[in-house]
C-alpha cells in the first residue's frame, strides 16, 4: 500500500531532522534510531507483501512472504544496536568531561582546550 | 588446500588474533598477556602476508570467484537465486593489492603503538577487527555482504578513535559515527531500490538482471539506487563535499590509528564500490549513461577536493589536522584518477592510494612522536624538533619529500602516473596547482624540525617549556620508522615494477608509470614546482596571508553543517539523474 | 540557521529517496519460491528466515556477531577504562532511588521465567521464530532482572562481570571453530560438515550450535555492557 510507505518515508525524514537540528546530544541519538527503525520497516512491510504467513514450513499449503528481508533486517537491527551502545557511551563521556549535554557548547568548549 | 579455503583463511586469521587479544585479557601475568598480543598480531597481521605470496600466482591469472555458504555446489547457474544460495566472494588482483597495502600499513602502525600508543589489550583486538574489515570489504561481490563489512570496519574505527581518551576526540567520534550511520542508512535504502527491481544481492546476478532492463521507470529507480550507494561510500571516502568528518577524526586518534585511518581506510570503500560498478558496467545496457554521469561527478569532486583541501592544509595551526587535510588532499588525486575507470587508470589510482598510505604513515608517526616528546600541537610554537632523535627527524623529511613528489622518493611516480593520465586537460591544471600548495605546507611543517632562533625566542608565543625535547627512545617506534621510510625509497627505485604489477593485476598490458620518468624535464618541473612552492610558503607567511589563513582556520565545520553537506551531494547526483530520464 | 539548513536538506532527500520508496513495484517470488523448495533439505531448518542467515548467508551472520563484539568492546572500555579518578562520586540519595520495592520485587520474582524464555528461544530457533541474537538478548534482559531484583532477594547472581567476560571469550572461540570445522571433514568453510559424513546426522546440528554459540556471545555481551550501564560503581 502507497500509504505504508509515504509513512515510512516521513519517519525518515523526521529521524534526519532531528538529527541534524536538535542540540541536546541523546535526543540525537533518539533520532539516529528512528531513522535506523523506519529503513527497516521499509524492507519488512515491503517483503510481506507476496504472502501473509510468516516463513516457517508447516504441513498446510499456504503462502509465506520473503524470508529474505527479514533475514537482512536481523542484521541491521543488530547493527543499529551496536552503535546506539557506543554513541550513547560516547555521549556519557562527553558529559562527564564538559557537564553539557549541548552540541554547540560542547563544539565550543572542545575547540577552546 | 585450494585457494578458496586459502583466501577465506586469510580473511578470518585477523579476527582469531583479535579473540587471542580477549583471551590475553582475561590472564594475570603481564608477561603472558603482552606474549599472547604479540603471537595475536603476528597471527593476524603478518602471517597473511605471507599467505598473500602463496595466492600471486592463482590470482595473477584470474580472478578467483566463489560462493561462501553455498550449501549445494551442484545447483546450476540457471537454478542459482543469486543473494540467496551463498555469498558471493571475488578475489581478483585488486583485492590482493589492497590487502598487501592494508596488511603493511598495518602491520607497521601496530608495531609503532607497542612503544607509542595504547598498550591494552583492547586496542590490539579492535585493531585486528578493523583490520579484519579491510580483507573482508576487499574481495567481497555481494552488496548486503558490502554493508555489513562496511559497518564492521565503521564501528572499529569509531572506537578506535575515542581510544585516545581526549574530549575532542569523543566529539569528533560521535560526528563521525552519526554522518556515518546516516549514510550506512541510506545505502541500505539504495539496497532495496537494487533488491526490488533485481531480485539479486550478489554483483553478478545484478549484472547479468542489467542487460535485460528496458522500462524508463526501471532505469530511474536503480539510477537513483546506485547514487545512494555511491554517495554513502563517498561519506567514507571524504571527497567533496563530505570531507567535514575527517580533520577532526583524524587529528584526534591516536597515531598509530591517524595512520591506518588515513592510509587504509578512506581507500579500501572506493576500490570495493570500484569493484561494483565496474563489473555492471562492463555488461553493455540501457543503464551505461546514468554511470558515466556518475563517474564524471566523482571526477570532477575528486579534482576540487585536491585544490579546496591543500586550501584548507595551508591556513591550519594544529599539526596534524594539517596533516589531516592533506589526506583528504590525496584522496582527491586518487579519485580524479579512479574516475576514469579503465584498467590503467584503476592500476595508478592503486599505486598512489599504495604510496599515500606509506608517506601518510610516515609523517604521521614522526609527528606523533614530535608531538608526544613535546607536549604541543602547534606549529607555529615547537621548534628544535631535531633533537627528538635521529630516525624521526630522518623519517619525517623522507616523508615530507615523498608528498611533495621530489625525484627518488615514490611519491613522484605515483604523481606522474596521475597527471600523465589527466594530461591536457584541465584537471591537470588544478592538480598541478594543488601540488604547489603540497610543498608549500610541507616546508610550512620541516619549520618545526629547524633549530629556534633569536627571533624565535622574541615571539610572543615562546614558551621554553615546549623546547626542552629530549631524544625518543623506543625500539619498536624506531622501527616502525624505519620500515616506512624504506618502503618510500625502495617504493620510489622500483617505482616501474610496481607499476608493471599493478597492471598486470589489474588487467592490463601497459604500465601506468610513464616510460620516461627521470628525464631531464620531469626534474626542471619539479624544481619549478618547488620554486612556486616556496613563493606560496613565503605568501603565507606575510601578513595578508597571515590574515586569510586565520579567517579560514577558524571555521569550523558544525555538526548540522556535515549533515547538511551530506544532502547537498545525494541532492545535486540525484538531480542529475532525475533531469536526464 | 539549523532550521533552514534542515528543510533544505529534506527537500532534497525526498527528492532523491521519493522514487525509490514511493514507487510501486511488483516484488519479486523467486527467491521465496527457491526457499521453499530447497531450504528444509539443505539445512534442516523449517524455520526459513534460520535457513537464510545461518546457512546460505553466515557469512554475514560471523559479521555482524563480529560488529557486536566490537560495539561491546568499545563500549566497555569507553566506560570503563581511562581510570576512575575521573568519576564524579555518585550522591547517596540517588544509589537507592531507581529501585522502589515494586521494581525490585516483580524483576526479582520474573528473572527464572525471563531465562527460560531466553534459552527456549535460542535453542528452538530452527523450528520457531528466535534464534541466537533473539535468544541473546532475552538472555541479557534475564540478567539485567536478575540484577534489579537483587535488593529484594538480598543476592546476587554467581555470574560476575568477570565471569561473563570468560563466557564470552569461549563463545568466540566456539563460534571461530564451527567456522573452521568443515575444512576438517572435507568441506570448505562455513559448508554444513554433516553433508559430508551421509545421513545419519541430522543436518540441523551445525545450525544448532551456530545458535547456541551465538546466543552465549550476545548474550554475555549485552549483559556486561547492561550491567556496566547500570551501576555507577566501575569497580571491577
Amino acid at each position: 500500500m502507497m500509504i505504508n510507505r509515504i509513512l515510512l518515508l516521513c519517519l525518515f525524514l523526521l529521524g534526519f531532522y532531528g538529527l541534524m537540528v536538535l542540540k541536546n546530544l541523546v535526543k540525537k541519538v533518539f533520532a539516529l534510531s528512528i531513522q535506523n527503525s523506519a529503513v527497516i520497516l521499509l524492507f519488512i512491510v515491503e517483503g510481506s507483501r507476496i504472502g501473509d504467513h510468516a516463513p516457517i514450513l508447516s504441513e498446510d499449503q499456504v503462502r509465506y512472504v520473503d524470508p529474505i528481508p527479514q533475514a537482512l533486517m536481523l542484521t541491521a537491527i543488530v547493527v543499529g544496536i551496536c552503535v546506539t551502545a557506543l554513541a550513547l557511551a560516547l555521549v556519557y563521556r562527553l558529559y562527564q568531561k564538559y557537564e553539557s549535554l549541548n552540541v554547540e557548547e560542547i563544539q565550543r568548549k572542545a575547540n577552546n582546550e | 588446500m585450494n585457494s578458496e579455503n586459502l583466501i577465506v583463511i586469510q580473511i578470518v586469521l585477523p579476527l582469531s588474533g583479535a579473540a587471542l587479544c580477549f583471551v590475553s585479557k582475561l590472564l594475570k601475568s603481564q608477561t603472558l598477556q603482552r606474549l599472547i598480543d604479540w603471537f595475536a598480531a603476528f597471527l593476524g597481521l603478518f602471517v597473511p602476508l605471507g599467505l598473500l605470496f602463496f595466492l600471486y600466482p592463482a590470482v595473477s591469472q584470474h580472478p578467483i570467484q566463489f560462493y561462501v555458504g553455498n550449501q549445494h555446489p551442484l545447483i546450476g547457474i540457471e537454478l542459482r537465486f543469486d543473494g540467496v544460495s551463498g555469498i558471493e566472494l571475488r578475489f581478483d588482483g585488486v583485492s590482493w593489492l589492497l590487502n598487501v597495502m592494508g596488511f603493511i600499513t598495518a602491520a607497521t602502525s601496530w608495531l609503532y603503538s607497542r612503544t607509542a600508543g595504547p598498550h591494552t589489550p583492547e586496542f590490539s583486538a579492535l585493531f585486528l577487527i578493523q583490520t579484519f574489515a579491510l580483507t573482508a570489504t576487499a574481495s567481497s561481490a555481494d552488496l548486503f555482504n558490502l554493508f555489513v563489512c562496511f559497518e564492521i570496519l565503521g564501528i572499529a574505527s569509531y572506537a578506535l578513535t575515542a581510544f585516545s581518551g581526549k574530549g575532542r576526540a569523543f566529539m569528533a567520534a560521535f560526528s563521525y559515527m552519526a554522518v556515518s550511520s546516516t549514510a550506512m542508512a541510506i545505502f541500505l535504502i539504495g539496497v532495496f531500490g537494487i533488491y526490488r527491481i533485481t531480485g539479486a544481492l550478489s554483483y553478478d546476478g545484478i549484472a547479468r538482471y542489467i542487460t535485460r532492463i528496458t522500462t524508463e521507470a526501471q532505469i530511474v529507480g536503480l539510477g537513483l539506487s546506485l547514487v545512494c550507494i555511491v554517495i554513502a561510500t563517498a561519506v567514507r571516502v571524504a571527497i567533496l563535499p563530505v570531507y567535514g568528518w575527517l580533520p577532526e577524526a583524524h587529528a584526534t586518534a591516536p597515531h598509530a590509528i591517524s595512520a591506518v585511518l588515513s592510509g587504509v581506510l578512506i581507500k579500501v570503500p572506493l576500490f570495493a564500490l570500484g569493484r561494483f560498478l565496474f563489473l555492471l558496467m562492463s555488461n553493455v545496457s540501457a543503464i551505461d549513461i546514468v554511470f558515466k554521469e556518475i563517474l564524471d561527478v566523482l571526477k570532477l569532486s575528486g579534482t576540487l577536493t585536491a585544490l579546496v583541501a591543500v586550501i584548507f592544509a595551508l591556513s591550519q595551526r594544529d599539526v596534524k589536522r594539517l596533516l589531516a587535510y592533506h589526506s583528504i588532499s590525496q584522496i582527491g588525486y586518487v579519485v580524479s584518477a579512479w574516475a576514469i575507470a579503465s584498467p590503467m587508470a584503476i592500476a595508478a589510482a592503486w599505486m598512489h592510494a599504495f604510496y599515500h598510505a606509506l608517506f601518510k604513515g610516515l609523517l604521521f608517526l614522526s609527528v606523533g612522536t614530535v608531538i608526544d616528546a613535546s607536549g604541543s600541537k602547534d606549529v607555529y610554537t615547537i621548534r628544535g624538533a631535531y633533537k627528538v632523535g635521529l630516525i624521526p627527524t630522518i623519517a619525517f623529511f623522507v616523508g615530507a619529500l615523498s608528498i611533495s613528489a621530489f625525484p627518488p622518493f615514490n611519491g613522484f611516480a605515483s604523481k606522474a602516473a596521475i597527471f600523465y593520465l589527466h594530461k591536457g586537460s584541465w584537471e591537470y591544471i588544478i592538480l598541478s596547482i594543488a601540488s604547489v600548495g603540497t610543498i608549500a605546507s610541507m616546508i610550512k611543517l620541516s619549520r618545526m624540525f629547524i633549530p629556534e632562533g633569536k627571533s624565535a625566542k622574541a615571539r610572543p608565543e615562546y614558551n621554553p617549556n615546549i623546547l626542552v625535547l629530549k631524544p625518543v627512545t623506543g625500539f619498536w617506534l624506531k622501527v616502525s620508522l624505519v620500515i616506512f621510510a624504506l618502503a618510500c625509497v625502495m617504493g620510489g627505485l622500483f617505482s616501474k615494477e610496481m607499476g608493471r604489477l599493478a597492471g598486470l593485476l589489474v588487467g592490463t598490458e601497459t604500465n601506468p608509470v610513464p616510460t620516461h620518468l627521470f628525464t631531464l624535464n620531469s626534474i626542471k618541473g619539479t624544481l619549478s614546482l618547488l620554486a612556486q612552492g616556496v613563493l606560496l610558503y613565503l605568501f603565507v607567511i606575510s601578513l595578508p596571508g597571515k590574515y586569510i589563513t586565520h579567517k579560514i582556520e577558524t571555521r569550523q565545520p558544525s555538526f548540522a553543517g556535515l549533515l547538511f553537506a551530506f544532502s547537498l551531494g545525494i541532492g545535486l547526483l540525484g538531480t542529475l539523474v532525475l533531469l536526464r530520464h | 540557521m539549523t532550521k533552514l539548513m534542515g528543510i533544505v536538506s529534506l527537500i532534497l532527500l525526498s527528492a532523491v529517496l521519493g522514487p525509490i520508496i514511493i514507487t510501486e513495484h511488483p516484488w519479486s517470488q523467486n527467491a521465496r519460491d527457491f526457499l521453499l523448495h530447497n531450504g528444509y533439505r539443505d539445512t534442516g531448518a523449517s524455520n526459513l528466515v534460520s535457513a537464510i542467515y545461518l546457512g546460505y548467508r553466515a557469512y554475514d551472520t560471523i559479521g555482524e556477531t563480529i560488529v557486536l563484539l566490537a560495539a561491546v568492546t568499545g563500549a566497555v572500555f569507553l566506560i570503563k577504562g581511562f581510570g576512575s579518578s575521573h568519576q564524579a562520586p555518585v550522591p547517596s540519595y540517588k544509589r537507592g532511588a531507581i529501585r522502589t520495592n515494586i521494581i525490585s520485587m516483580t524483576t526479582g520474582k520474573l528473572a527464572p521465567v525471563v531465562m527460560l524464555f531466553g534459552w527456549y528461544v535460542m535453542f528452538f530457533g530452527h523450528q520457531s521464530p528466535g534464534g541466537g541474537f533473539q535468544g541473546g538478548v532475552v538472555l541479557a534482559s534475564g540478567m539485567l532482572f536478575i540484577a534489579l531484583g537483587r535488593e529484594h532477594h538480598k543476592r546476587d547472581s554467581q555470574l560476575t562481570k568477570k565471569r561473563l567476560h570468560r563466557i564470552e571469550v569461549l563463545s568466540l572461540w566456539l563460534i571461530l571453530l564451527l567456522v573452521c570445522i568443515p575444512l576438517t571433514l572435507g568441506a570448505a568453510i562455513l559448508e554444513n560438515p554433516l553433508t559430508k559424513i551421509g545421513d545419519s546426522i541430522p543436518r540441523v546440528i551445525y545450525i544448532i550450535g551456530f545458535n547456541m554459540a551465538i546466543g552465549l556471545k550476545v548474550g554475555s555481551g549485552l549483559s556486561i555492557l547492561g550491567l556496566l550501564m547500570m551501576d555507577m560503581q566501575h569497580d571491577d
